[in-house]
């Protein structure tokens, strides 16, 4: 069989493409794109699977989704978990109690000082430590705080999945002002392990509560500086207003909580509705949206920095002098046989620790139930009849922490 | 209305119902669906906040929790299910709750309790040859050190 020049391919191979087969469909089946063509009666369209991820920076980490598409419509979305799977839950269970707050941090990184806090309260709870009212302050002072650089971390990054990268810049030249207080304090800007069972780890310093007097003073005009960018901002509406719209029903059906949950219309915040720590002696609110779309979870979101600045501001105010952590505490705390769930109000929704002692140095089960997790789950429905585009903004909004969806 | 009504409502209807603590009360596996029914519509209880399992390896158990909430009367209750650790199986809440669908499948995933019914029981956070269920104590990781050989 002779070959004629057109069955050369360009590396001078010898190749014969057969009529039926394409070019395409000889690529290595791990390079080529899957697509399955759908036949109907006069007009062929194709359904295409398009795999987004685990490595795009849309993601916010490293999750994959694998979405079906009609044309640009998107017909099915499978959120593909696990890639950040580090088992915290049985290292949890290998180690002593005090040992398992450093590993919370690595959970939720944006919001550490919130997972610190969640375990150091079931610990406390199941060995009946009392913690001193200075460290409760304290830990709301940096929990809130912490809130608000989540916050601000998430507008620049949605701002950015949106297409505007000035908020980016902006959100972190923010955050930069509250990391720094971090360091102050406990020395790390990202891990802070400052939460500990007992108390926390150490005191505030005044130079600590002069960089939170600046930055309360500063936040209000800044505040104003990201409305004038992305609130008022046509382009940012029009991506973001009445897109990906769940109702009410849908978010509690699907364990949706925090700021997701408040944009659907319904005021529910557990630092309000059921007090922890000292969270009644403050007076803030919470803000609520009714739509339930990407752009009223991002209101929900703008609000709630300056609600947690007014917390913030009130705790400074009130700071009692005494101790920063219980005086007297076994190295290995041995609590009494028996199970203890406690909620709170992280940065992004609902964070639940539910832990159990079989009476030795070390918690028998330690589950931790993550707003990411359940938020994450909602983004099925919320996707699908959604140009491929509105993905990422959908994606965005919902604010998700892969550390915290995968643990 | 508080922890202790509930209970009580809820034995009036059940009588195989125990409590635990002040916290939790535990179902036998046949009475958890019209307990969890019960609870929906007569006590409100709209939220399926918490799913989980724990290994008892003892007892030769796996004891399945259950979170249930309610928004309009801002009570917690927990439901325990004590199941056999050999081949341990529950009814599926994904027609009452679509937050069970990831719940239950983080639950197959790492203990092996299969629920039964459910629409799409995948792993969820291990991939999917991974072999074993992580999060029983018996759990062994595989060859991530050689074996030394036996000398004889």
């Amino acid at each position: 069989m002779t070959m004629s020049k057109s069955d050369q391919s360009v590396h001078k191979r010898s190749v014969r493409f057969s009529p039926e087969r394409s070019l395409f469909d000889q690529l290595p089946a791990e390079t080529r794109i899957v697509s399955r063509r759908v036949r109907t009666a006069e007009l062929r369209t194709e359904e295409f699977l398009l795999n987004v991820g685990p490595q795009h920076p849309s993601t916010h980490g490293v999750l994959r989704l694998v979405v079906s598409l009609d044309g640009e419509v998107i017909t099915q979305c499978d959120p593909d978990l696990g890639y950040l799977h580090r088992t915290f839950e049985k290292i949890s269970e290998n180690r002593t109690y005090q040992q398992i707050v450093p590993f919370t941090d690595r959970m939720d990184y944006l919001g550490s000082m919130n997972a610190n806090w969640g375990v150091a309260v079931a610990v406390e709870q199941l060995a009946g430590i009392e913690v001193p009212e200075r460290a409760e302050y304290l830990r709301v002072i940096v929990a809130e705080l912490n809130r608000i650089a989540s916050h601000l971390m998430w507008m620049g990054a949605f701002g950015a999945d949106v297409g505007a990268v000035t908020a980016f810049l902006f959100g972190f030249r923010e955050r930069e002002m509250v990391l720094d207080m971090f360091e102050e304090i406990c020395g790390s800007r990202l891990t802070y392990g400052y939460i500990r069972v007992g108390g926390v780890a150490e005191d505030i310093t005044p130079r600590f509560v002069k960089l939170a007097q600046e930055f309360l003073d500063l936040l209000p005009s800044k505040l104003n500086e990201y409305h004038d960018l992305l609130t008022g901002n046509p382009i940012f509406k029009q991506r973001t207003k009445g897109v990906g719209v769940i109702t009410l029903d849908e978010a509690i059906r699907y364990g949706v909580t925090g700021p997701m949950l408040r944009s659907c219309g319904f005021p529910w915040d557990l630092r309000k509705d059921e007090p922890y720590s000292i969270y009644e002696r403050f007076d803030f609110d919470i803000p609520v949206y009714y739509d339930g779309d990407c752009f009223d979870r991002y209101r929900v979101r703008m609000d709630e920095i300056g609600e947690s600045a007014k917390i913030v501001r009130q705790a400074l105010e009130g700071l009692p002098e005494g101790d920063f952590k219980v005086k007297k505490l076994a190295r290995n705390i041995k609590p009494p046989v028996g199970d203890v769930y406690v909620r709170q109000e992280a940065p992004r929704g609902e964070y639940g620790v539910y832990m159990e002692s079989d009476g030795t140095i070390k918690p028998n089960r330690v589950k931790y139930r993550t707003p990411s997790f359940s938020n994450l789950s909602i983004l099925a429905l919320m996707t699908v009849g959604w140009k491929i585009a509105d993905l990422v903004a959908i994606l965005g909004s919902v604010d998700i922490v892969l550390g915290d969806v995968d643990r | 209305m508080n922890f202790q009504t509930v209970v009580d409502s809820i034995k009036v209807k059940f009588s195989r119902v125990d409590v635990e603590h002040e916290k939790v009360i535990v179902v036998p596996a046949s009475d958890f669906l019209p307990v969890v029914d019960f609870l929906r519509s007569t006590l409100q209880m709209n939220v399926l906040d918490l799913l989980t399992a724990s290994d008892h390896i003892s007892e030769n158990q796996i004891h399945m929790m259950y979170g249930f909430y309610s928004y309009a009367n801002k009570t917690y209750l927990r439901i325990k299910v004590r199941l056999d650790r050999k081949d341990p199986a529950m009814p599926t809440l994904t027609s009452l709750w679509e937050a069970a669908n990831w719940f239950e499948r983080e639950v197959f995933d790492l203990f092996g309790v299969r629920f039964e019914g459910h629409p799409d029981l995948r792993r969820i956070l291990t991939p999917p040859d991974f072999e074993g269920h992580g999060l029983r104590k018996d759990y062994e990781r595989p060859g991530f050190f050689v074996k030394k050989p036996d000398f004889k």
